[in-house]
C-alpha cells in the first residue's frame, strides 16, 4: 500500500496490529491516540460490538512527522482478534506495509496465541506476501499479569522467524511506542521508489 | 503533473467540486487522492472506511453470480430519501479508484446520482489521456538507511 508522491513528497503507509482476541491490539492504539498531540492524528475509528469488541477494525490516522523533507503519515489498524472473523482479517491485511503481532504473555492464551500467527501466516500467503520479508514485530503484552509464558517461551514457540520484539503493558502504555518506532523504521526502509527516477 | 494534480484540476476547473457536501477520490487500498475539503485526517478516515465497506461488499457480492467483466458496474449506496453516501469505482490505467460522495438536504437524489456517474466516466476519460509519474518507474529504496536520531525525531510528538 505505501504510497509516495514525490511532488508533495509525503508517505502514507498501513500498519496492521494482528494478534489473538482480548491481546491489546485495540489498547495500543488508544494508547498512541491518547499520546499523541491533536495536530499529530485524526480521531480514531472504532467498528466494535455491543460489548466493545472490535467487530471490523480500528483506525487511526497518524502524522509522525518529517523525514528527510518527506511528511510521513501512518494509516494504523487493528483486525477482529475473533477466530470467527477471519475474513474480515483477510481483507484489512490487503495492501499491508508492517505488522505488529501483539501476543498475550499468558499462559492459557498461548493456543490462541499460536493459531492466530498461523493464521497470519496463512493471510499473508495468500495475498502473494512471504512473512519473513515483510515487516513484522512481535510485541509480548501483558507482562504485568501473574502466571504468564517467559519472554524465552515466546520467542521459541511464536518468533520463528527472530523478527525485533518487545515485552509490553499496553494498558499503561509500556512498549507501545517502542513498538511503533521499530515497525516504523522497518516500514520506512521497505518503502520502494528511489528518489531518481 | 501527478494524478493528485490532475484529480484536483479536472474537479475545479468546471466546478465539480460544489456538486456534493464531502467528495473523496481514493484509492482502492483508501489513501485520498483528492477531496473537496481540507480536512486530512477526515479525509484519510473517509478513505479507510469507504476502502473497508467497499472491500466487503465486493466479498458479499461473491455469494451472488456475478460477471467479472460487469466489476466497475457496481456501485455502493447507503441513504435516505434525502441524505446519503455514494461509491462508484473505476479504473485509470489497471489501478482501482473510488469516487465517493456524500451528500445531505438534496431534494433529487437520483439526479446527483446520475451526475456522479456521468462525472466518473468523464473523469476515466480526462485521466486516461495523460502519462502522470509513478513511483513504479523508480528503482531501489526511498531510505537506505534511517539514523536512530532521525526516528527519535520522527517520535518526538510523544511516549518516548
Amino acid at each position: 500500500m505505501s504510497f509516495v508522491n514525490y511532488h508533495t513528497k509525503e508517505i502514507n503507509c498501513k500498519i496492521v496490529y494482528y494478534g489473538p482476541g482480548l491481546g491489546g491490539k485495540t489498547t495500543n492504539i488508544q494508547y498512541v491516540y491518547q499520546k499523541t498531540a491533536s495536530n499529530n492524528k485524526g480521531q480514531m475509528v472504532t467498528l466494535n460490538t455491543e460489548n466493545e469488541r472490535t467487530l471490523f477494525f480500528d483506525f487511526l490516522p497518524l502524522d509522525l512527522g518529517t523525514i528527510r523533507g518527506f511528511k510521513t503519515r501512518f494509516h494504523l489498524y487493528t483486525v477482529p482478534g475473533q477466530v470467527f472473523y477471519e475474513a474480515s482479517r483477510k481483507l484489512i491485511l490487503r495492501g499491508v506495509d508492517g505488522i505488529v503481532f501483539v501476543a498475550d504473555s499468558q499462559v492459557d492464551k498461548m493456543e490462541a496465541n499460536i493459531e492466530s500467527f498461523e493464521g497470519l501466516k496463512k493471510n499473508l500467503a495468500e495475498q502473494g506476501h512471504d512473512i519473513s520479508k515483510i515487516p513484522l514485530v512481535m510485541q509480548w503484552n501483558k507482562r504485568d499479569l501473574p502466571n504468564i509464558v517467559s519472554e524465552m517461551d515466546l520467542e521459541k514457540k511464536i518468533n520463528e522467524i527472530g523478527v525485533p520484539s518487545y515485552n509490553a503493558t499496553a494498558i499503561k502504555g509500556d512498549g507501545v511506542f517502542e513498538t511503533l518506532k521499530t515497525i516504523s523504521k522497518l516500514v520506512l526502509l521497505n518503502i520502494k521508489g528511489g528518489l531518481d527516477s | 503533473m501527478n494524478l493528485n494534480e490532475l484529480v484536483s484540476k479536472f474537479f475545479v476547473e468546471d466546478n465539480y467540486h460544489q456538486l456534493a457536501e464531502r467528495i473523496v477520490v481514493m484509492r482502492r487500498d483508501g489513501i485520498p487522492v483528492y477531496s473537496n475539503t481540507d480536512n486530512s485526517f477526515e479525509n484519510s478516515s473517509i478513505g479507510a472506511l469507504v476502502s473497508g465497506l467497499w472491500q466487503a461488499a465486493e466479498s458479499l457480492s461473491t455469494y451472488i453470480k456475478r460477471d467479472e467483466d460487469h466489476f466497475f458496474d457496481f456501485r455502493l449506496s447507503f441513504d435516505t430519501s434525502s441524505d446519503g453516501l455514494f461509491v462508484l469505482p473505476f479504473e485509470v490505467k489497471n489501478q482501482t479508484y473510488y469516487l465517493c460522495s456524500i451528500y445531505q438536504n438534496v431534494d433529487n437524489p437520483a439526479k446527483l446520482k446520475n451526475q456522479l456517474k456521468s462525472l466518473k466516466s468523464g473523469l476515466e476519460v480526462y485521466l486516461s489521456e495523460f502519462s502522470f509519474s509513478s513511483e513504479e518507474n523508480r528503482k531501489g529504496y526511498l531510505f537506505n538507511e534511517i539514523s536512530d536520531d532521525e526516528m527519535d525525531n520522527l517520535f518526538s510528538f510523544g511516549g518516548l
